[in-house]
């Protein structure tokens, strides 16, 4: 670690003291009541539901300090990037269960449906939650995606969901879900279908001359099905056990440069995970153990491929099995303990290469917590391990991430959080066995990361306000990164890359209610900007430069508002000047997006039974955009959907009224 | 209230654009100063053509844009001029941009698909009134210079890179790099009286780089696999079209130049190395030295002035040079030009 003032937070956070008892955190409450918790941010699928949006990637570029790097829309790759540190330093978190494929170490967020989710939430560093993976909470970011096979959904009556929609460029999906509680038993499934036919027109800017053409081969079928149970053994005991397969088929249109559009390379995924859960509750205690296990099947075809047999074929089956288990016990003296360790085997079966590359990982974390001034301060330190032993390299390193926090409630109504902290992500895969090239001496990325968050809210009569504004300071080191060697063609993978990041994200959200709850207004916005310069080479005419699509401002205002039956929405969101390539010079940049999408649901109640009548038009304006270079996405279009719920799922802890 | 501000002034601000920078017009007609292909990178479709006169000031970034109105394309890869015309190989595109030689101007474009599928152009070379292609897809194309139209496809070996007239004959470097590990080790001879292949010899693994020397004598780099196999030159005799050797020494780039042709290693520096195609000996000591560049792209020789040009890729993804340096090796001049130079076409 080379940040003194990281080190410096550390120390003070260091310090034991000693006071009033407080209430053991550990359980989740599914439906979040508060926006900010223990400094994270939390979005609840009740809101989901009524702005139907389309995946969870055009959720998570709502949540400040998050982008969402599309390449093109519904169906096309979108990854997730916390304050531009690369896709690979968020964990994506599903029902407890880290939902990253092996081979690539990130998530498609493109592949994760909305139907089910319930919440998602990023980690409030001040939890001691004894059910999140630990490697999520060594990560440079989390997001928690909860659904209804969350392990710990406390809902006591039955609910089915079915739904079908319709929209733009032939895409038709339709939807199942049913949880059922029987005694101390929970049963949930779900599933979906969607297929996408993907041919939309665009305009493409070839110099001074602009084109119409309609962007082909871009189809996409997909399947996703899961099981769930938990079951109540005793009071504190709890089994939670879930298997989910996934099952897609996307072509891959590649950027648009003429002649991709007639290409049929396609990506074609098959994943199935399961999971097996134990939680103990104790009065003052918490103990999760957990099981995952999970494979994938990744097969990439090139039809275009000019080898000799006319096209590309590659297969990567991967597997992973990780166990852990952690521990938390909430002394009455106001200290706070977590402890817990995991290992992971990770392995892929990759045809090219002599012997297939696998790892074991080996993590430890513990987290320290100090109440004090009849918890209005909390003091924490976590201090974080990861062990790797490369069988391919026949080595074992070891890296060392400690964290530490202070927590300030100032008054009932406001919060600051100091954070200062060390993660790091691993090479993938994908990276290590570049091209075939055995194991090179790739190094974890770095990252250090210092923040201050002021956290606030305001409650006047039937209006409310909540807001956080966090200035923050990320420093990443042994940036991975793909260069071009012997020409343009033969690329290698090296860690040459050093950035910094400064920035302050700002979020607020105002709220209004009348008494009888039937009419609702919510105004909700987030800016960030970020100066994330790259200081790899002194020398190098890049130097100081904005880093490659890391936009310096971007920016989201929703309004939605409910009135009795009716809910409207309005959504902006604005993503800043890019910059293609690392030069920021104009030839490398891309305009900024500006994007319109409104949208209205109907609801018809009826006994306990819910149908709700969903319409949205996205891109109102038309224009004509590319979040990456030549990865165009489509103009104004539109989507459907109707669902019919028995005893919906939101209907209760919720604050405001069921539509 | 003032929470809003947070939000919409600096979106507001947003809106405020940059003035762009004044854009230089390219010249009707071209004297005193050079062409130089830009690549750009893979799948970014940003290849450019700079105009550069000799005295560097007033350069032209967008030279083919505002002589053609549109983008050059995706990896321009070889451009020549043969006759009054150039000719420019815009690989990933799959084009061919023909230009007028005196003025730049766009006598039109080549497409260079075979049916959907893109045959990826990659070198081209000139005999007669004939301009033979290198495709990827494992073919040379014959076009007829005077209808710009692809009237022949000769099979050769696969995914064939430079190629080079000798003796009324075609040699083509057939890479096989798509198969890599298992890549070509070959080079194709092709009649250019019958347009037919007369046979392939082989001379090492993933051949790319071929040239002449003044007497017609063929030479060949054959780039082995960037690792465990090094580079190494091979000679071709044109008229027995059998290989006559092999070469020792390390090799990175063959250029020819007045005196014979120019051994460039890039291992430690960039260094050019004599090499005397009748005594087959290659100097011990370095020739050149073109100190100051990042990563070697290419080099040329112009005979005009005795200038060695040197192609400075700049690390691939910044903005790269063009460096002049007299034969003893001293740096005369630095062009600023765009992504990935690769090519030069002088005008006195």
């Amino acid at each position: 670690m080379q940040n003194p003032i990281v080190y410096l937070i550390i120390a003070l956070t260091s310090c034991g003291v000693w006071s009033q008892p407080v209430k053991a955190l550990d359980t989740v409450v599914i439906l979040p009541k508060s926006l900010f918790s223990e400094g994270g941010f939390s979005i609840s699928g009740r809101l989901l539901d009524r702005v139907l949006l389309p995946d969870v990637g055009s959720i998570v570029q709502r949540i400040p300090g998050y982008q969402v790097k599309n390449y093109g829309d519904v169906g096309g790759l979108k990854l997730a990037s916390f304050r531009s540190l690369g896709a690979n330093h968020t964990s994506i978190v599903v029902d407890n269960q880290a939902a990253s494929v092996a081979q690539s170490g990130s998530t498609d967020l493109s592949n994760l449906p909305t139907e089910f989710v319930r919440s998602i939430e990023t980690n409030g560093p001040m939890q001691l939650r004894t059910d999140m993976p630990i490697s999520s909470k060594m990560n440079g970011s989390a997001l928690y995606i909860q659904t209804w096979h969350s392990p710990f959904t406390y809902q006591s009556h039955a609910a089915v969901k079915l739904s079908a929609q319709q929209g733009s460029f032939g895409l038709w999906s339709s939807e199942i879900a049913l949880f059922v509680p029987v005694k101390k038993w929970q049963f949930a499934v779900s599933g979906k279908a969607r297929r996408y036919e993907g041919a939309f027109p665009y305009r493409y800017q070839n110099g001074n001359q602009t084109f119409k053409a309609v962007r082909k081969n871009n189809a996409l079928t997909d399947l996703y099905g899961t099981a769930s149970v938990n079951v109540k053994l005793s009071p504190k005991h709890r089994l939670h056990a879930l298997i989910a397969i996934e099952d897609a088929k996307k072509q891959l249109p590649g950027a648009v440069v003429f002649y991709n559009e007639t290409a049929n390379t396609h990506l074609s995924t098959s994943l199935i995970r399961a999971q097996l859960l134990h939680q103990f509750s104790g009065k003052s205690s918490f103990w999760t153990t957990q099981i995952n296990a999970h494979r994938s099947q990744l097969h990439y075809v090139d039809s275009n491929y000019l080898n000799s047999i006319g096209y590309l074929e590659m297969h990567y089956p991967a597997q992973e099995l990780n166990g852990e288990s952690q521990f938390s016990y909430f002394f009455e003296h106001g200290t706070n303990l977590l402890a817990g360790s995991s290992v992971k085997y990770e392995a892929v079966t990759e045809s090219t290469l002599s012997s297939d590359p696998a790892r074991v990982i080996n993590q430890f974390f513990l987290q320290i917590q100090q109440s004090l001034f009849r918890s209005k301060v909390k003091v924490q330190i976590n201090q974080g391990a990861t062990v790797v032993a490369d069988e391919q390299a026949d080595r074992t390193k070891s890296y060392y991430l400690p964290q530490g926090m202070i927590f300030w409630q100032v008054g009932h109504l406001q919060s600051i959080l100091l954070s200062a902290k060390r993660t790091m992500r691993l090479p993938t895969f994908s990276e290590l066995y570049f091209q075939s090239i055995l194991p090179n001496q790739l190094r974890p990325e770095i990252a250090e990361q210092l923040s201050v968050k002021w956290i606030g809210s305001w409650k006047k009569g039937l209006w409310s306000m909540d807001w956080s504004i966090e200035p923050f300071l990320t420093n990443a080191n042994d940036k991975i990164v793909a260069i071009p060697t012997q020409n343009t063609f033969i690329w290698s993978i090296v860690n040459i890359a050093k950035t910094r990041n400064t920035g302050v994200e700002n979020y607020l959200s105002v709220h209004f209610s009348n008494k009888k709850k039937t009419i609702d207004y919510q105004f909700s916005g987030n800016y960030t900007y970020q100066s994330c310069v790259d200081l790899s080479n002194e020398q190098a005419s890049n130097y100081g430069h904005q880093i490659s699509y890391a936009p310096q401002h971007t920016g989201n205002i929703d309004f939605t508002m409910f009135y009795k039956t009716w809910s409207i929405f309005l959504a902006s969101s604005y993503i800043g000047n890019r910059y293609a390539l690392p030069e920021n010079i104009a030839t490398n940049e891309l305009p900024a997006i500006l994007q319109f999408d409104a949208g209205m649901t109907k609801a018809f109640p009826f006994k306990k039974q819910l149908l709700r009548v969903s319409a949205v038009v996205r891109n109102l304006t038309n224009v004509n955009n590319q979040y990456v270079r030549y990865f165009v996405l489509p103009g104004i279009h539109y989507q459907v959907k109707v669902s019919y719920e028995i005893f919906p799922v939101f209907n209760r802890s919720s604050p405001a009224p069921i539509l | 209230m003032r929470y809003f501000l947070f939000l919409i002034v600096p979106l507001l601000l947003l809106s405020c654009k940059k003035d762009k920078d004044p854009v230089v017009s390219a010249p009707p007609v071209l004297s005193n100063g050079f062409l130089v292909l830009n690549e750009g990178l893979f799948q970014h479709n940003n290849s450019t053509l700079t105009w550069m006169p000799e005295n560097g000031v007033n350069a032209i970034a967008n030279f083919f844009e505002q002589k053609a109105n549109r983008a050059l394309g995706d990896t321009g890869n070889d451009m020549q001029r043969y006759g009054n015309k150039i000719y420019i190989i815009v690989n990933v595109s799959s084009t061919i941009e023909v230009l007028n030689a005196s003025t730049g101007a766009s006598l039109g474009q080549i497409s260079m698909m075979n049916g959907n599928t893109p045959k990826q152009p990659r070198y081209i070379a000139f005999n007669g009134n004939k301009a033979y292609v290198s495709c990827y897809d494992g073919f040379v194309d014959v076009i007829d210079t005077t209808s710009l139209s692809v009237i022949q496809r000769i099979p050769v070996g696969a995914n064939p890179e430079k190629l080079v007239v000798s003796n009324n004959k075609l040699f083509v470097a057939n890479s096989g790099g798509l198969n890599f590990p298992n890549v070509d080790s070959t080079v194709s001879i092709i009649s250019l009286s019958s347009h037919t292949e007369l046979t392939r010899v082989t001379v090492g693994p993933n051949p790319g780089k071929i040239c002449t020397d003044q007497n017609g004598n063929v030479f060949v780099i054959s780039r082995g696999d960037y690792g465990a196999i090094p580079a190494k030159l091979h000679r071709i005799d044109p008229v027995a079209n059998t290989k006559t050797a092999s070469y020792n020494f390390t090799i990175d780039d063959l250029i020819p130049y007045a005196n014979g042709l120019m051994v460039i290693r890039t291992s430690s520096g960039i260094h050019g190395f004599h090499f005397d195609p009748v005594s087959e000996q290659c100097s011990n000591t370095a020739t050149l030295n073109f100190s100051g560049i990042t990563t070697y792209y290419g080099a040329t020789y112009r005979n005009a002035n005795s200038s060695w040009y040197v192609f400075d890729a700049n690390g691939y993804t910044l903005n790269g040079f063009v460096k002049q340096f007299n034969q003893s090796g001293s740096l005369l001049n630095s062009y600023a030009v765009g992504l990935n130079p690769n090519n030069i076409l002088f005008y006195d």
